[in-house]
């Protein structure tokens, strides 16, 4: 007679198996599910049964023979779902977090092995309702029936929701044996039904076997980037169509070059656009060379717009020589320069300006992107900011811009957004759809926001992760989305040492301080700094000499708006600043070489000279407000030429004014004349270097040596009189490179170009065979200091010492390279002879010139509000330059989007996944393993357990609004205390890596510690309390995206992120980490 | 707080209580220094206490071009001080896009507000608030009070979809303006838009007569005191008319 369960009582079928379910038992079961937890409530009485008979009413745990049809891809991920559910049941999920999973999927496992025949139809439709019958010896046979009879928790009744399913049992012996007879027919008929126990078993062994920490890294990167990895799949396939491997620029890069050029062009295509932020050394050139070839061989059009001073590094990769090692590639791509943007004709190499079609372009590679960081608005005037985007990057053909630069940002989050304009093609909105992040600008304003607040705060609380935790998702979002930046630290301590070349040792730098003047007779530094101060220099400023009438019309006419019309900024603010800076630069030329020195002087003499002449003839003046030959200011936009008129000035003043500064500039000049070669006591002090360095080389036979001046007057200096001295002495060729065209060398048979200059004297890097007429003393100013591989130089002497200290790096780079030859670098660096403290004092009396740099170049009036904290950094970094060289992420004032972005990670993953094909995407999840502590990270790390978790409602929505939402990442410590908190999931991602990375086995002694710990993990009350705790970090977090979604019309997800506990959480995985 | 909030008598899964962090607001909305100001000095806590939308309401949301009902947010805000009540509630409506429904509370005294927005068409995220319906203090015990609050009961009503429920709160709310005119909260609830229309009229009408009054005081002649008191009363015969309108809808149908 047949009869319902009650649908209202809890467990209703499980419990009735409980009492029905004998020793002697033996059980049927059609059903499409099978898990464990749902054994784990009838383990006793099921292993009492005789035997069982499962059979799967859909396809299950069959071989890939039977999958045969058409739609085999949805009938493969049908059936691998099934199969997952066995440890993965939606509806059971949160019972991982119990943490017992091994244990209880082992005793499944012995269950299966012992007691259990399991089969699977091979096709759909051949039994569609599910049974369990049971058939007693000696007592009553049950058949069981209804909807959603699976066997899972759920079906037999232990779930407390409200179901309208309809269960009933029949203990009728006539239905029973009908039953029988028709589930044997099934069963026995090998047509219809297979064996799928071995591949049952299988998959279970995956739930409880120990798992190598490798594993479980990639697992769990895995889940957290796997949509990323799906929405950038056809991009990787297209790339592999294009043939882009057999290319000669592809197979000369290191594997974590390659992961980049393959990551950049994926961004690019699905953003648009992408910054290479990788610091300096790390082959960002050659990383962009390989994705121009990619584009070039897609028959796109390209332009590179370069630094002037960088513009043969490009041209040299296309031209067809003996000398260009990537001839064979054929670059066809176009180069200007960034100063070409100003221009409206001639000829920038052999392109025409005036007829050139900008639109015309489908990828834009802006080297050196930083320059463009700061979008000046100037009155009536296109600027270089807006002709790129206006008629680059918005006219024409669609333009992908790819841009190049260790530092895109400078001393504000805020840098990033001029540059980010044009990837979104100015538009706020770009990356709502792709990323959803709904706006840019207030994305980093935000960000901006968190960063001041975090500058203000005690040097003991500024740390980088406590900027990281402050900062919201969305700029991570944006940074993963747009950006690769990996610092060399990084790329050491967490890529294989196989997929990196070596990087040399760094050696203490060498501190010399030279006197002006051999026999002492030159008055001191800062004598001379009170006479310099003393210049009024009114040749920079003559508005300052306006006639009070006059001053309005002048300001009306030369002022310019910036910060877009908020603010002001007058030609007389200009030129006081431009006048400070010319003291700082008279300085600074005595501090580089009294010759530099000399020769300035001298200008500034004959344009006085020339002012007065005009006075006499009554002209007026034309002047560009910054005309200096200071190689640095190639690159800065300078303001327009200037008109006075000498009848709207006060003549008399600035006459007495002119001949002031004559008298003293005459006297420093006459002072400056005594000191001849042979006295140069800076000078002597270099020979001495050189000589020294020959004669006791660091690395075997390396004589190689680079002088590096900020002045294009010292390099000569030097030139003139090292080259001679050097060849004769130890016929040692030399060369000579500057901004200004000044380029010589003596080597025989070497033309005075600068990539040959450049090629014979790092002639190894440069893939150049001849080593005839090499050079091995280099001098040049920073127009080689960004950009170059030099590396077969294992020597850099800074002959000055740049004012800004990431200069002094920048130029350390071009010797600190990956792929050196050399096992050991030295930094020289030539300080005035005076105290740190007295010299930088000094400097301040006179001014801060990075200040006035930026507001030179930028128009921007808030920079010199930053004047004294520039100061003060600026004495830090110098300092520290003296004991060690340090990178530039940790130089540049504390930001480097470095420390931001997570797409290392996802690059290694899909490495891995290549390498492994189809592991990670059948194996289950809540698993973990145990791993130690290297030594790398010991510093860092402690004992405890990495918790990967899935929250399990969450808005579709806001999936992509933070880069692993719904995932978290919590570093618990043994104790309960949180080590790393979820907001800091790259620091833990880091961590995890470097604790994993290489251990693809299984480590015997810290598993054995951890079972003994855990009795075999049938104890885990103590992980599954240190779950409790990340789940309570995490909380808060979740709660805030709701929170957020209040702010924005349309329904709110605060609902979907209410977070209660441990099962609102999937554990995705965890692992364990034992110093031992 | 749950002392008001139980008026309203919401769905059980309506029911939320979420503290909302000034500085989340100030943060993600990117507020004004002086807007900052006012959150900072008003509000000593801030809860959404609400949710009403088609899952807890079983009710239809309504798009048009122009608004957007899809969800109505009930927030409950503890005060620092009622001296900016005014500008706050302005503010708050201002801040969330959705229709919302703002409950204040300082000490035993509250001000309930609603507002009338429409989809920015600049960026559809962001809404523009075209009237913020606020009533007078109130205190719970007043017995003019009770009726009110229990005019707020959810329970009471059969709503069409959200856009009607918000309407029908909006009318409720604002109804309380009318028990300082005609002395009851009313049976009849009359639409919020013509209520605020007749109180702008009759502020007018008052600050006319306040002036007169002023100038009554500094008239020195008969006549013109005759004359300025012929005025008033005409003043208070315009403002009865726009009171006897109120009744008269009341009364209709």
């Amino acid at each position: 007679m047949g009869k319902t369960f009650d649908k209202n009582r809890l467990g209703q079928v499980g419990e009735f198996l409980r009492d029905n379910i004998n020793k002697d038992s033996k059980v049927d079961v059609v059903s499409s599910i099978f898990t464990i937890y749902a054994f784990d409530k009838l383990k006793k009485q099921l292993n009492q049964t005789e035997s069982v008979r499962f059979l799967y009413n859909e396809p299950t745990f069959l071989d890939n023979s039977f999958i045969v049809n058409k739609d085999s891809k949805v009938f493969v991920l049908e059936m691998k779902n099934r199969e997952r559910n066995m440890s993965e049941f939606d509806l059971e999920i949160a019972l991982k977090n119990k943490l017992d999973q091994p244990t209880v999927a082992q005793e499944f496992y012995n269950f299966i092995n012992n007691k259990v025949n399991v089969k699977s139809v091979i096709n759909k439709n051949v039994i569609n309702h599910k049974f369990i019958q049971v058939k007693n010896t000696n007592e009553k046979n049950y058949l069981l029936d209804g909807s959603n009879l699976d066997f899972s928790l759920e079906g037999l009744g232990y779930k407390n929701r409200v179901m309208f399913d309809f269960k009933k049992y029949e203990d009728d012996p006539g239905i029973i044996n009908d039953f029988s007879n028709f589930f044997d027919e099934i069963w026995n008929n090998q047509d219809v039904t297979k064996d799928v126990k071995a591949n049952m078993l299988e998959h279970l062994t995956t739930l409880y076997k120990e798992n190598a920490p490798e594993l479980i890294y990639y697992l769990t990167l895995y889940h957290m980037f796997k949509d990323i990895l799906i929405n950038q799949d056809d991009y990787t396939r297209i790339k592999e169509k294009t043939g882009i491997h057999n290319s000669k620029i592809w197979n000369m890069l290191y594997n974590f070059q390659q992961d980049a050029a393959v990551g950049a062009i994926k961004k690019i295509e699905t953003y648009n656009g992408c910054i290479i932020a990788d610091s300096v050394g790390l082959g960002k050139t050659f990383e962009a060379l390989a994705i121009i070839k990619y584009y070039e061989l897609r028959n796109d059009r390209v332009l590179v717009l370069s630094p002037k001073k960088l513009r043969s590094n490009w041209t040299s990769f296309k031209q067809n020589s003996t000398s260009n090692m990537l001839a064979e590639d054929r670059f066809n791509y176009d180069v200007l320069n960034h100063t070409d943007l100003s221009r409206d004709g001639g000829y920038s190499g052999d392109i025409d300006l005036s007829t050139i079609n900008w639109g015309n372009y489908d990828l834009l590679v802006i080297d050196e992107s930083h320059n463009f960081r700061n979008a000046p608005a100037v009155k009536d005037r296109i600027t270089r900011y807006d002709k790129l985007m206006d008629w680059i990057i918005k006219s024409g053909v669609k333009t992908k811009v790819l841009m190049l630069s260790a530092t895109p940002v400078n001393n504000r989050l805020a840098d990033l957004k001029n540059q980010i304009r044009f990837i979104t093609e100015d538009n706020d909105h770009a990356l709502a759809e792709s990323t959803n992040i709904e706006s840019v600008e207030r994305t980093l304003t935000n960000a901006q926001r968190r960063f001041n607040e975090w500058g203000e705060r005690p040097d003991g609380l500024r740390s980088t992760d406590a900027l990281l935790q402050m900062l919201d998702y969305d700029f991570f979002n944006l940074l993963n989305s747009l950006t690769i930046a990996r610092s060399r630290k990084h790329i050491q301590k967490y890529y294989d040492t196989k997929d990196i070349g070596e990087f040399p040792k760094r050696l203490t730098p060498i501190t010399i301080k030279s006197d002006i003047d051999a026999l002492g007779e030159f008055p001191s530094l800062s004598s001379v700094n009170g006479d310099i101060a003393k210049l009024t220099l009114p040749i920079y400023s003559p508005m300052l000499y306006l006639l009070p009438t006059r001053v309005a019309e002048y300001e009306e006419k030369y002022g310019q708006t910036v910060k877009g019309g908020t603010s002001s900024f007058t030609q007389t603010d200009r030129e006081r600043s431009l006048v400070n800076l010319m003291r700082v630069n008279i300085l600074k030329r005595l501090e580089s070489s009294v010759d530099a020195f000399r020769l300035t002087i001298g200008r500034v003499l004959t344009q006085i000279d020339d002012a007065l002449q005009k006075i006499e003839n009554h002209k007026s003046f034309d002047y560009d407000s910054i005309n200096d030959a200071d190689d640095e200011w190639e690159d800065v936009e300078v303001g327009k030429k200037i008109t006075v008129l000498l009848k709207d000035m006060d003549r008399i003043r600035y006459k007495n004014d002119l001949l002031e500064d004559k008298a003293i500039l005459q006297r420093l000049l006459d002072e400056s004349y005594k000191v001849t070669v042979d006295r140069d006591k800076k000078l002597l002090d270099l020979k001495e270097q050189i000589t020294n360095k020959i004669k006791n080389p660091i690395n075997p036979n390396n004589k190689k040596m680079i002088i590096f001046t900020s002045f294009s007057d010292t390099a000569e200096y030097l030139y003139k009189n090292i080259s001679d001295w050097v060849k004769d002495n130890f016929g040692v060729n030399s060369g000579l490179v500057t901004g200004s065209s000044a380029l010589k060398n003596n080597a025989p048979n070497v033309r005075n170009h600068f990539e040959d200059i450049l090629i014979h004297f790092s002639p190894e890097s440069s893939k150049y065979i001849s080593k005839e007429g090499s050079i091995d003393i280099l001098i040049a100013t920073d127009c080689i200091s960004e950009g170059q591989n030099l590396q077969d130089c294992d020597y850099l002497v800074n002959y000055d010492i740049h004012w800004n200290p990431v200069r002094i790096i920048q130029r350390f780079g071009r010797i600190d390279r990956i792929g050196s030859k050399n096992k050991v670098i030295q930094l020289v660096n030539f300080w005035p002879n005076m105290e740190l403290d007295e010299y930088i004092n000094l400097e301040s009396r006179v001014k801060n010139r990075m200040a006035l740099l930026d507001l030179s170049a930028t128009g921007e009036d808030d920079v010199l509000s930053a004047e004294g904290k520039d100061l003060a950094y600026r004495k830090e970094q110098l300092k520290k330059l003296q004991e060690e060289v340090v990178d530039l992420e940790d130089i540049s004032g504390g930001i480097s989007i470095t420390d931001f972005t997570l797409d290392d990670f996802i690059i290694s993953l899909e490495k891995y996944m290549k390498e492994h094909p189809s592991m990670l995407e059948d194996y289950p999840t809540g698993i973990h393993a145990v791993t130690n502590i290297p030594n790398q990270v010991k510093d860092e790390a402690v004992e405890g357990v990495i918790y990967c978790l899935k929250q399990m409602n969450y808005d579709v929505n806001e999936k992509a609004a933070n880069s692993l939402y719904p995932f978290f990442l919590v570093y618990v410590k043994q104790d309960g205390d949180i080590h790393i908190s979820n907001k800091s999931p790259k620091r833990i991602l880091d961590l995890f890596k470097s604790m994993t990375t290489g251990k693809s086995d299984v480590l015997r002694e810290v598993v054995e510690s951890f079972n003994k710990e855990t009795k075999d993990g049938t104890k885990m009350d103590k992980y599954t309390e240190l779950l409790e705790k990340a789940v309570f970090d995490i909380k808060g977090i979740a709660e805030e995206k709701g929170v957020q979604s209040l702010f924005r019309l349309g329904r709110s997800t605060i609902k979907t992120n209410q977070v209660k506990g441990l099962n609102d959480f999937e554990l995705v995985s965890f692992l364990v980490i034992k110093d031992e | 707080m749950s002392k008001i909030l139980d008026y309203f008598n919401f769905p059980e899964d309506a029911l939320i209580k979420n503290r909302i962090a000034i500085k989340a607001i100030v943060e993600q909305l990117d507020v004004s220094k002086s807007d900052e100001n006012l959150l900072r000095s008003q509000i000593s806590a801030l809860y959404l206490v609400g949710i009403l939308d088609t899952e807890t309401t079983l009710l239809k949301s309504v798009k048009k071009d122009d608004f957007l009902y899809e969800e109505i947010q009930v927030f409950f805000v503890e005060l620092k001080t009622m001296s900016k009540n005014i500008s706050l509630h302005n503010k708050l409506q201002a801040l969330f896009p959705n229709p919302t429904i703002i409950i204040t509370n300082y000490q035993e005294i509250y001000t309930l507000s609603t507002a009338e927005k429409r989809i920015n068409q600049v960026d559809t995220n962001l809404a523009v608030v075209d009237h913020v319906y606020m009533t007078n203090k109130l205190e719970i015990r007043n017995k003019s009070s009770k009726v009110f609050l229990n005019a707020l009961d959810y329970t009471h009503y059969q709503f069409r979809d959200l856009f009607d429920l918000y309407e029908t709160y909006q009318n409720a709310i604002y109804s309380e303006r009318l028990i300082d005119l005609i002395a009851f909260y009313p049976s009849k609830l009359l639409d919020a838009r013509f209520i605020k229309d007749i109180l702008n009229q009759i502020a007018i009408i008052e600050t006319e007569i306040n002036r007169l009054n002023e100038s009554n005081k500094e008239a020195t002649s008969m006549n013109e005191k005759m004359t300025i008191h012929k005025d008033i009363k005409e003043q208070e015969e315009d403002k009865n008319k726009h009171i006897e309108r109120i009744k008269e809808e009341l009364n209709n149908g």
